[in-house]
């Protein structure tokens, strides 16, 4: 399977290269991804336990959330 | 003052597009404009700065931004990153996305600052978003890297300009 293919603009000369990755280029691509996709999951995580704790909040106050939000926006 | 156009990359399915020799002693501030497409849905593009044929991809780079969307106002400090994020703004696959990135004393050995203003419109929403950004060495680069922050290729073109005192 081919490597991703990436492109180099020298704005000096003109010229342009399109090639695939080198081994460092790829590698880096990899560590990318990867954390990327570590920090999407942790977001996301952390997004799952505020909801979690707000529904917890809302019935353990006995009122909807559009309830709690005409509260709030008094 | 004027801004006066150095290059211009047209490119095709792309991973990344490295642009070299575009910050000299010439200018001190430059606008990075980019119109394109990402592959496969919503996501940023990412911005490396770049010097002797490689990317910085050391933890240096911070941005601080603020988004609006309908009455929601909200806002984000990140330190420690490994790119600027979102250097030049969100791209779709549906639609060329446009966005301008302004970068100061990139060339010069000091801490290379930028700002980018870019609309969000994924999935029917719409956003505005400011956000400027810091890179903490202060080291002399001649070009950049854009990415797209998850995978899937870029199409379209990046321009770069210089702005010219006088």
């Amino acid at each position: 399977m081919p490597r991703p293919s990436i492109t180099i603009h020298n704005a000096s000369t003109g010229e342009t290269i399109t090639r695939e990755m080198t081994d460092d280029e790829y590698a880096q691509y990899e560590a990318d991804q990867v954390a990327h996709a570590a920090a999407k999951a942790a977001e996301e995580a952390e997004a799952a336990a505020k909801a979690d704790a707000r529904a917890a909040l809302l019935d353990r106050l006995g009122i909807t959330e559009d309830e709690a939000r005409l509260l709030l926006s008094a | 003052m004027t801004w006066v156009k150095i290059s211009t990359t047209d490119f095709s399915a792309q991973s990344s597009v490295s642009i070299e020799g575009a910050f000299s002693a010439t200018y001190s501030h430059y606008l990075i404009v980019r119109n394109l497409l990402h592959s496969a849905g919503n996501q940023n593009l990412l911005v490396r700065l770049r010097v002797g044929g490689a990317d910085d991809s050391g933890t240096n780079y911070r941005r601080q931004y603020i988004s609006a969307g309908s009455t929601s106002v909200s806002g984000q400090r990140d330190t420690g990153q490994t790119s600027w994020v979102p250097g030049l703004g969100e791209m779709e696959s549906a639609a060329f996305g446009w966005a301008q990135l302004r970068i100061s004393n990139p060339f010069e050995a000091v801490r290379t600052t930028a700002w980018i203003d870019n609309s969000g419109a994924a999935s029917g929403n719409i956003t505005i978003q400011r956000t400027v950004m810091a890179h903490d060495l202060e080291t002399s680069y001649t070009g950049l890297t854009v990415f797209p922050q998850t995978s899937g290729t870029i199409t379209g073109s990046i321009s770069c300009y210089g702005l010219k005192a006088s």
